[in-house]
């Protein structure tokens, strides 16, 4: 449970007529995650890259396209067998034009309607004034404009058309704005027009600037605009009718897209000969027979497969290439895989702490949210969500299991909705003996820290690093350092004093402290640009660093006992509350609701703070004295078998 | 004494203090017998001084924390001017389709449309309508977009746009100018009317000369306010050649600048000096007005654009001779 699933890398050599028919099967199995071969240190040079842009770039940009049509609306997912990529190239070609085509008509319409609108507005606005639109637009020895002006701007106007022949009429007014009929001699009409666009002169839309012909001039303009407004409608309705019949297709012809896209990148790395195709990758142990028989139907037994251990290449051994890790856990502890995999995953050799880190995290929580009820709610809520919200399996399952811890502490303290009077504590109650719940939160710590402590030894054991397991900032010589410590801290706070003379107590404590110093001396000295004082510095801080971590990471887990005082004091507060609203007129509906928003609140935000307090303590004291989250996630090339459903690798 | 008029003795004994320490035209042109641009720019450094228009920026930064109320607000006014300079480069950039990387470091950084948010929107907007719907309203946000909405959808001429951005700014500075309550009225009229003239004549000249823009439009995008020149002037610069405008302006101050100013450019640097001259001139009687503020900002603008002027001319070897032609600077109280 602790080591990853065990990994294999293997090379498979086939024909290059074969590498298509070969990259579908290991896409179909989905166990094989595939390596740079041309990029390899060992096979630079030795092999070629298939050159294969026009085909990626031709696959994105049908992409790209798709996307385009699929804004027109969000399909819902594809179902049924993936169109052949011909079909989806045709396909996308006629919904394009034909997609295109409609909208071009959409904003046509929209411009004409609102251009008649505009109209309707303008002749509105002459109305009250007496101007006929129709003489305004038969002038031929004049010129006029009628339009919206600022008041301020008219002495502007005016000054500016001084020496030509004009007159401006002041028409309606609204707020600062005026309508104005200024007339030109048709001569001067392009002066008359410099100088109004000066002056943001805005001017109306009237019958005789629009290119109407004559049989439309012969309808009413308010017919007219029924008429564009009804054809735009019509318009949108075809075009909600099409983006339904397309949404299907269209999330279908992504998919095999995309399956095609990723089918090219993963040919990008396999490296090739003048005949032969050279994949390479690393599977799971218990998957290389499989994958044996899918190149086997693949190939039809043109290839050859040649399977190494990580430990029997060099590349891997001096940390050059990296194995890729795979968790192997049992399904209860799903979502602690996720919360070790956001940290980052186990290097190759590693221990994986998933399981540690869920019985921390469990034990955390529960010292923090002991209540019987809570834990119920939780767990219930957690059920619920399993049977109900199965895309949210990790967290109704955490919620399950941090649910029933907190019902198990909630029994050990005797806490049940926050009464601590219904039934009795099993262990102890928390805000009775507060001092109790420090020295227990503290000795979590020093527990868990000390794992830590054991985990890096033997991480660094694994990987064969001797001089860090021994030397190492979180080695043996460390540990023994932080267990002295905390030996002489532990007797000190039972019994008020170490229980060693002051030079036996600088002996004990100063002598692996002594031997640290000088071994990380020595290792600084060893440093090529380092000199001696620096290296005596960097040596020494080393050390105290070591001693002031160690001591701020153990403090760091009296939190746990803090948040257990908090939830019993806000519970306590909740229930004066009730009590005092209860003492009022109809005080004891208003108390049970209390006690319900109370109970409520507590579960929703303190549940969320002791989260974020336990994953705090795992990942920034726990995991920094053993583990580093540097390894490489695994991510095998999966391709769904054509006809199926496309899923992602 | 209350407190807001001691701030403002306060502010104005400490502007004249400062005031004192602006570079005459003596030191500029000791600074122009230096043998190179390196010299004259280690010799500014060293004093403190230099041709970055930032320095005008934090003197009016300075000045505007110093006052409250209405000559507070002029000044935030007269500032404006430099956001209408950065709208005019941003128009510019987009007509070249200029990245914000290129942009960024050309803007100047003035509150009203500095570096920010607001300027790299206006830049990188698709459309001009949303790049212009990004600007405030005040002081030529809504001027642009009312020319907008005026073109109903034809192309619009980013020189109107530009010439209504500057318009706008200098007609609301005047109007904070005219706001004003007697002495500072008087003070302001003398110095930033002197200004306004000196730009109306300047764009004029540019409109005819270089772009050979119509009669309206010169008119129409003229400057309502200044000093010396009113409706008439206007129609003057509007309507006549710019080799009748000394005769047609002879009852101006700048009757003679204009007859020898033989380019817009030059016409420019004619009118510099006048500029200078009315901010010594409210600089002297009574000490407590705008102009003191208004004059010290003048000339700390004038002796930036003197030392880059200074440096220019040492970068491309004029003799010191044409260097102090080309300067503005007075030669200090007098």
């Amino acid at each position: 449970m602790m080591r990853p699933v065990p990994m294999q890398r293997v090379l498979l050599l086939a024909p290059r007529t074969d590498l298509a028919a070969l990259i579908d099967a290991v896409g179909s199995l989905g166990a094989v995650h595939l390596l740079d071969l041309p990029d390899q240190e060992s096979w630079r040079g030795a092999v070629a890259r298939p050159e294969a842009p026009d085909a990626r770039r031709a696959l994105l940009d049908r992409l790209r396209r798709i996307d385009a049509l699929l804004r027109f609306h969000a399909p819902p997912p594809p179902e049924g067998p993936l169109p052949a990529l011909p079909d989806v190239d045709r396909a996308v070609d006629e919904w394009s034009a034909e997609v295109d085509a409609l909208r071009e008509r959409r904003v046509q319409l929209r411009e004409r309607a609102e251009r008649l609108e505009r109209v309707q507005r303008g002749l509105a606005s002459l109305a009250p004034s007496g101007v006929d639109p129709a003489r305004l637009g038969a002038l031929r020895f004049l010129h006029a404009a009628c339009g919206w002006i600022d008041e301020r701007e008219l002495p502007r106007l005016e000054e500016s058309l001084a020496r030509i022949v004009h007159g401006v009429t002041r028409l309606e007014r609204r707020g600062a704005r005026r309508l104005v009929l200024v007339v030109s001699l048709a001569r001067d009409r392009e002066a008359l027009q410099r100088a109004l666009r000066g002056v943001g002169f805005e001017r109306l839309a009237l019958p005789s600037d629009g290119d109407v012909s004559p049989e439309e001039a012969e309808v009413p303009l308010a017919e007219r605009v029924d008429t564009a407004r009804e054809q735009l409608a019509g318009l949108e309705a075809q075009l909600a009718a099409r983006r339904d019949e397309l949404a299907a297709p269209l999330a279908a012809a992504r998919a095999a897209s995309e399956r095609e896209l990723l089918r090219v990148e993963a040919a990008a790395l396999v490296g090739s000969s003048a005949c032969v195709a050279f994949l390479s990758g690393w599977v799971p142990r218990a998957r290389v027979a499989a994958l044996r028989s899918a190149a086997d139907r693949a190939t039809a037994g043109r290839f050859h497969l040649r399977v190494e251990d990580p430990r029997s290449i060099d590349a891997v051994r001096r940390g050059a290439e990296e194995v890729p890790i795979l968790f192997r856990n049992p399904a209860f502890l799903r979502p602690f895989e996720a919360l070790v995999a956001a940290f980052g995953r186990p290097r190759w050799g590693e221990l994986d702490p998933t399981a540690l880190v869920a019985v921390s995290f469990w034990t955390m929580f529960g010292l923090m949210f002991g209540d019987v009820g809570h834990g119920a709610v939780l767990a219930a809520l957690g059920g619920w969500m399993l049977r109900r919200m199965p895309a949210r399996r990790d967290l109704a399952l955490a919620l399950v299991q941090c649910g029933i811890s907190s019902a198990l502490f909630g029994f050990a303290f005797g806490s049940v909705f926050g009464r601590e009077d219904w039934i009795p504590a099993l262990w102890f109650r928390p805000m009775e003996d507060v001092g109790r719940l420090l020295r227990i939160g503290a000795a979590f710590g020093l527990v868990l820290l000390s794992l830590g402590f054991a985990l890096g030894v033997v991480n660094a054991l694994l990987r064969r690093a001797w001089r860090e397991a021994v030397l190492g900032p979180h080695g043996a010589l460390a540990a023994a350092v932080y267990w002295t410590a905390a030996a002489l801290g532990l007797r000190w706070l039972a019994s008020g004093e170490a229980g060693l003379e002051a030079g036996r107590l600088a002996l004990v404590l100063g002598a692996p402290l002594a031997l640290f110093w000088a071994c990380s001396l020595a290792s600084e000295l060893r440093e090529p640009a380092a000199g001696r004082i620096e290296a005596l510095f960097q040596s020494a801080i080393h050390v105290i660093e070591l001693l002031v971590r160690s001591i701020a990471n153990t403090v760091s887990f009296v939190r746990l006992a803090a948040f257990a005082v908090s939830h019993a004091g806000l519970l306590v507060a909740v229930f004066s509350l009730a009590q005092t609203v209860s003492t009022t007129a109809g005080g004891s509906v208003l108390g049970v609701l209390v006690i319900v928003i109370g109970n409520v609140a507590v579960v929703a935000l303190e549940g969320l703070i002791v989260s974020i307090q336990a994953v705090r303590l795992v990942y920034y004291e726990f995991f920094s004295k053993f583990y580093e989250g540097l390894g490489l996630e695994y991510r095998p090339l999966r391709l769904a078998p054509l006809g199926a459903k496309e899923e992602a690798t | 004494m209350a407190s807001p008029l001691r701030r403002y003795a306060y502010a104005q004994a400490r502007l004249r203090a400062r005031i004192a320490h602006v570079l005459t035209r003596r030191e500029l042109e000791l600074l122009a017998s230096h043998p190179d641009e390196a010299s004259v720019r280690a010799e500014l450094a060293a004093a403190g001084r230099g041709a970055d228009p930032a320095i005008v920026l934090r003197a009016y930064e300075g000045v505007i924390a110093m006052l409250d109320g209405l000559p507070a607000e002029v000044l935030r006014r007269d500032r404006a001017r430099y956001a209408a300079e950065n709208v005019k480069l941003l128009l510019r950039a987009r007509e070249r389709g200029l990245g914000w990387a290129e942009v960024e470091p050309l803007l100047l950084p003035v509150p009203e449309l500095g570096p920010g948010r607001v300027a790299r929107d206006v830049l990188e907007a698709p459309q001009l309508a949303d790049a212009l719907a990004q600007l405030p309203p005040a002081p030529f946000g809504d001027p642009l977009r009312a020319h907008l909405r005026g073109a109903g959808g034809r192309a619009v001429e980013r020189i109107h746009l530009e010439l209504l951005a500057e318009r706008a700014v200098y007609e609301r500075l005047w109007d904070a100018v005219l706001a004003l309550p007697e002495p500072d009225r008087r003070a302001a009229v003398r110095v930033v009317g002197t200004r306004l003239d000196a730009v109306q004549l300047v764009r004029a000249a540019r409109l005819r000369v270089y772009q050979g823009r119509s009669a309206e439009e010169i008119l129409v995008y003229a400057i309502r306010g200044g000093r010396a020149l009113g409706s008439a002037e206007r129609a003057v610069l509007a309507h006549e050649p710019p080799e009748r405008w000394a005769a047609a302006l002879a009852r101006t101050p700048y009757a003679r600048a204009l007859a020898e100013a033989a380019s817009p450019a030059r016409l420019e640097r004619a009118l510099a000096p006048f500029l200078v001259r009315e901010a010594r001139a409210v600089l002297r009687g009574s000490p407590f007005h705008i102009g003191v503020p208004l004059a010290y900002l003048v000339l700390v603008e004038t002796e930036c654009a003197d030392v880059r002027a200074l440096c220019a001319g040492k970068r491309f070897g004029w003799p010191e001779a044409r260097i102090a032609e080309a300067l503005a600077s007075d030669a200090g109280p007098r």
